[in-house]
């Protein structure tokens, strides 16, 4: 918590007018927005990482591109530098809405990003529409932002029916074709256990998926682990966000399902080490998890300048939403320079044209398509597992999609 | 139905009934003491979760569990021995007009209090110290190690509890408070004392629940909130003040709980205690053991 | 701190000293209530939209926690469901609007309905129940509504959030704060002409002594159903209008921490008088607007002073208000007219 207030007051401070050195009289800086949980009941820890690859976001952007516009641009007008300006959202539709036109309103953010939480980026996107102003999904990934079809929304972030298409990829690839699947009820879990079950009838795989949902704030899931133990799964699929997916895989490995059963966790909780390890110790080994970054795969020039960046700056390893919240500022800042305008309206339309360069590729497109891929980019995924205590994920074999591999799924022994 | 599959059942049903049950007693026990409900009790159970995960990772090391578990106990005792002195004793020292009302205020007020504090001081992330032993093959039901030594706890506790209650001159003492206050004021028993003791005993088996269950359901600001919802499930299902019912409702909460799961559905594993709630409060407005007086 | 069963005509907020001048005092009171709305309704013409969408949903706390405070300051039916009553009234209106096609104003209406005769079914089940099972049994309904909510997601589609239609055609807070804003004062001025007729006497006089009450003839188990239906009528109400102007239902709004707001609003404003609650939801959440960079903190904060108001200056931030007005008058008035008024008993 501390921190964070840490967090915000450096981001207040960096991001004051003129604190960027050389700009004299330049003129009045392009203001990004960004509206992230930095409170609860969102989730602050995640907000934190947003926040952070904003700046980093932001210092590229004035250091390394020289602001927007300029001579380095074909655009008319003078370099100008641009500034961050952060609201909480608190993971909730109210905050959020409030956040947006405040960041709007008041700061005159040309575009906003770092959205978290589905439910509050959904409340807010018909906002963004009515204002005219860019809204980019950082990490939240209900398919209704997108399958909306609002005409401001974008998102740089994989949906259920990437993640549904990699893990039953990877559950193939094994020969498994009875799948359990534990989800919280909530949109992500909901979601996700929906878009797994279409996939699977879409497809016509050979397999079985029972699914259960669960209350988020159960904190003893033993009658459901049993049920699930009692029908012998060949895999276990984790939906839990936070406390939920720690006391999936801890009361599964009490009752004896996992690592026995191998059990996959539907997002990167397991890259924060310090938390994961502390939390289960050795009754960690073992898990699959889904990650949206791993050191081994071939980042872009962008996205090696962000990851020395981050670790100058913060001491750490870039994990996925550093990395991603740093993409979608200097995203905006191209679709600026490409269009020659600060005009959100314009910007808008320049992200529906353009080809961007990001962290993880270049030529990300937000086309008009169909369905959930409207003004939709997906960053690749891919499948770890922990085979040792305290391992760091950057250790981790990538056991899918087959391109990156690095090593084999290793049953528990 | 799989006969082994429900004896799992049962059986996980009636381990976190038993620890659901130091909940119940806490609250029933302050309440036929002092005429008051608790709200914060979750939030002493939350704050014994936290100290005994300090005291385990930063000052006795993980394998001092033991030595851990009455120091957290005793120090949420002391906590909310506090609160009684400075916060609801005046509700007795007149002045104030409703005793009910203003208990209920300032415990709901003392909810968001520690619960934002913890996030101010811990952050919202989920700690959890090490296992306290490991698994543990009950007949045919794995338990972890932990909740074992939770359910150990919890009866050795509720035990001492009832002893303390039932036998000793302390116990009588209170029992006497519980009856009739004035009566027992003019057999001159100090009743702020009491009363002092009572609070805080009462949200110690609160904090016990939080040190003991602290590796199994992981501490975070929120963690009280659950086992706020189960405590009064229990004293309304069990009937307010009485012990022994808070002791048969905990385990029948457990059990349905954990029978509804497997027979009806799991999703829907914490409504079937409100189910069972509304259920006797239609049947038996007093709950099963409840006193009479439940009507004005 | 009220007085039980005054005369009627003047006497809501009843430890206001009757001075000789009480009708004069009445019509400037009016006066100024009046001349306060007026300007409330032309900041949208200052202020820009952030600033209007607080004091938007600031309102909206002004219509729970002043409904809320008849019921369990007034009436002392300490009911701890009132944010389910809300919540109740948005699905039921949302619900309405997407699933029946239903026009929004209608819907809205039907909401509130729903929400009041959910309240008047709750009412007439815990009718005979003294305060701390009354608490208990609202509690376990709010949680179990809650569940149901966040579980039934099939239809209420539970934390994915059910989008729900607008009500006006635009998402500019200015018309709505207009809205709310009349709402608001219609529900205080409402509360106001309710609490002076004859049914506000009987409602306090339950809460002084229920059994005194009935015996001086007032029919309680009616009076009761008829606080609880009307209280979660109006709370529905803002509910419903709620959702159709935030455009999105969560059932993170039915938590216990609402509930939580609710009361610290209505205590830290002062219980039991007309313009605490009003004094409190404005305060607390324009506050923990201001103060969203000390996060949590705020919470601490506002939790530490209901406790200290409890403990000791129940009148709360209203009667700290009325005091300092008092003393300012008197001060006033000893300097300019001789000690004339001085020396009246007050």
């Amino acid at each position: 918590m501390q921190r964070w207030i840490v967090v915000v007051v450096a981001v207040i401070a960096t991001g004051a007018p003129g604190a960027s050195p050389g700009w004299g009289a330049a003129p009045p800086p392009v203001v990004l927005g960004v509206l992230t949980p930095l409170s609860p009941p969102g989730d602050p820890a995640a907000g934190q990482l947003i926040v952070q690859g904003a700046q980093l976001g932001e210092t590229y952007i004035n250091s390394v591109m020289g602001g927007v516009f300029g001579s380095k641009t074909s655009c008319p007008q003078p370099a100008t530098p641009v500034r961050i300006a952060v609201e909480d959202d608190s993971g909730t539709p109210e905050k959020s809405v409030a956040g947006f036109r405040r960041l709007v309103t008041e700061e005159h953010a040309v575009g906003v990003f770092g959205a978290f939480h589905s439910s509050a980026m959904l409340a807010t996107a018909p906002l963004a529409d009515d204002l005219g102003v860019p809204y980019i999904s950082t990490q939240a990934s209900a398919a209704d932002i997108t399958a909306k079809h609002f005409a401001a929304v974008f998102r740089t972030h994989p949906v259920d029916p990437d993640r549904a298409a990699a893990w039953l990829g990877f559950i193939q690839a094994q020969n498994w074709h009875k799948i359990a699947l534990l989800a919280e009820n909530t949109d992500y879990g909901i979601g996700l256990a929906e878009a797994t079950k279409s996939l699977i009838a879409q497809r016509k795989l050979a397999m079985t998926l029972d699914a259960v949902v669960f209350d988020r704030t159960s904190a003893d899931l033993t009658p459901q682990l049993l049920k699930i133990k009692a029908e012998k799964p060949d895999i276990v699929l984790n939906v839990g966000v936070g406390t939920p997916a720690y006391l999936i895989i801890k009361q599964a490995h009490d009752i004896g399902l996992f690592p026995q059963t191998p059990m996959l966790a539907s997002y990167d909780f397991p890259v924060r080490p310090e938390e994961y390890w502390k939390n289960l110790g050795p009754t960690g080994t073992w898990l699959v998890f889904i990650s949206y970054f791993h050191p081994r795969m071939a980042l872009t020039t962008l996205g090696k300048w962000a990851s020395v960046e981050y670790a100058k700056r913060f001491h750490s390893t870039a994990v996925y939403s550093n990395l991603n919240s740093f993409g979608d500022a200097v995203i905006l800042a191209e679709a600026m320079n490409q269009a020659c305008s600060r005009d959100p309206k314009r910007i808008i339309a320049q992200l529906e044209r353009g080809r961007f360069d990001t962290w993880i590729g270049s030529g990300a497109t937000f086309p008009r398509a169909a369905g959930v891929r409207w003004h939709q980019w997906s960053p690749p995924l891919v499948i770890l597992q922990y085979t040792r205590p305290d391992e760091t994920y950057d250790q981790a074999p990538i056991l899918y999609p087959p391109a990156m591999k690095t090593g084999a799924f290793e049953p528990a022994h | 139905m799989d006969a082994t599959l429900l004896t799992q059942y049962a059986l996980a049903g009636l381990v976190i009934g038993a620890i659901y049950c130091l909940m119940a007693v806490g609250i029933t026990f302050i309440y036929s003491v002092m005429r008051m409900i608790n709200w914060a009790m979750g939030e002493f159970y939350m704050i014994g979760g936290y100290a005994q995960y300090l005291l385990i990772t930063d000052w006795l090391g993980p394998e001092r569990w033991y030595v851990a578990l009455p120091l957290a106990i005793a120090g949420v005792g002391v906590l909310g021995m506090v609160v009684q002195r400075v916060l609801l004793r005046p509700m007795f020292a007149g002045g104030i007009e409703r005793l009910d009302e203003y208990a209920t205020i300032v415990t709901i007020s003392l909810t968001v209090l520690f619960r934002n504090l913890a996030v101010v001081i811990f952050g919202p992330y989920q700690f959890s110290p090490r296992d306290y032993a490991p698994p543990v093959q009950l007949g045919p039901l794995p338990v972890n190690g932990s909740r074992f030594v939770a359910f150990l706890g919890a009866v050795a506790l509720l035990g001492l509890f009832a002893w303390v209650v039932r036998r000793t001159w302390f116990g009588l003492a209170i029992r006497s408070v519980a009856q009739n206050r004035v009566g027992a004021l003019s057999a001159g028993i100090n009743l702020s004392r009491i009363d002092m003791l009572a609070f805080g005993i009462g949200v110690a088996l609160a904090g016990a629940a939080g040190a003991l269950l602290a590796p199994v359901f992981l501490v975070y600001p929120q963690s009280g909130a659950l086992s706020t919802v189960k405590g009064f499930e229990i004293i309304v299902i069990g009937g307010l003040g009485s012990l022994t019912g808070s002791i048969v409702g905990g385990l029948l909460l457990g059990l349905v709980e954990s029978l509804g799961s497997v027979l009806i559905s799991p999703a829907f594993r914490d409504v079937y205690g409100f189910g069972l709630l509304v259920l006797i409060l239609a049947l038996r407005p007093t709950g099963l053991w409840g006193e009479r007086a439940r009507e004005a | 701190m009220d007085d039980p069963i005054a005369p009627a005509a003047g006497g809501v907020t009843a430890s206001e000293p009757r001075a000789p001048w009480a009708a004069g005092d009445a019509v400037r009171r009016s006066m100024l209530i009046a001349a306060g709305l007026g300007a409330a309704a032309l900041l949208p013409l200052v202020l820009g939209t952030y600033p209007i969408h607080v004091l938007t949903v600031a309102c909206y706390y002004v219509i729970l926690a002043s409904s809320w405070n008849l019921i369990a300051g007034y009436t002392g039916l300490f009911s701890l469901a009132h944010h389910a009553f809300a919540g109740i009234g948005a699905y039921a209106s949302a619900l309405l609007a997407l699933r029946a096609g239903a026009p929004v104003p209608a819907a809205i209406a039907c909401g509130g309905l729903c929400a009041c005769a959910a309240g008047y079914g709750l009412g007439a089940v815990t009718l005979r129940m003294r305060a701390l099972y009354l608490a208990l049994a609202t509690w376990a309904f709010a949680e179990s509504v809650r569940i149901v909510v966040s579980m039934e997601y099939g239809v209420t589609r539970g934390d994915l959030g059910l989008a729900v239609p607008l009500l006006l055609p635009t998402s500019s807070p200015r018309p709505y704060y207009e809205l709310f804003l009349a709402c608001a004062a219609a529900t205080v001025g409402g509360l106001a002409l309710l609490l002076r007729s004859r049914i506000g006497y009987r409602l306090r006089a339950i809460r002084d002594d229920e059994t005194v009450a009935r015996a001086a003839g007032v029919n309680t188990v009616r009076w009761k159903r008829f606080v609880f239906g009307m209280s979660s009528g109006i709370a529905g109400l803002a509910g419903a209008l709620y959702g159709h102007y935030i455009g999105l239902l969560s059932p993170a709004a039915m938590q216990f921490d609402e509930m939580a707001l609710i009361i610290i609003m209505v205590i830290l404003g002062g219980q039991r008088t007309l313009v605490g609650p009003v004094i409190g939801a404005v305060v607390v959440e324009v506050a923990s607007e201001a103060l969203r960079a000390y996060g949590q903190l705020r919470m601490v904060v506002f939790a530490l002073l209901v406790i200290a108001i409890m403990r000791v200056y129940p009148p709360g931030l209203a009667g700290l208000g009325r005091m300092l007005w008092t003393r300012l008058r008197h001060g006033l008035a000893a300097g300019d007219t001789t000690g004339h008024r001085a020396r009246q008993p007050e």
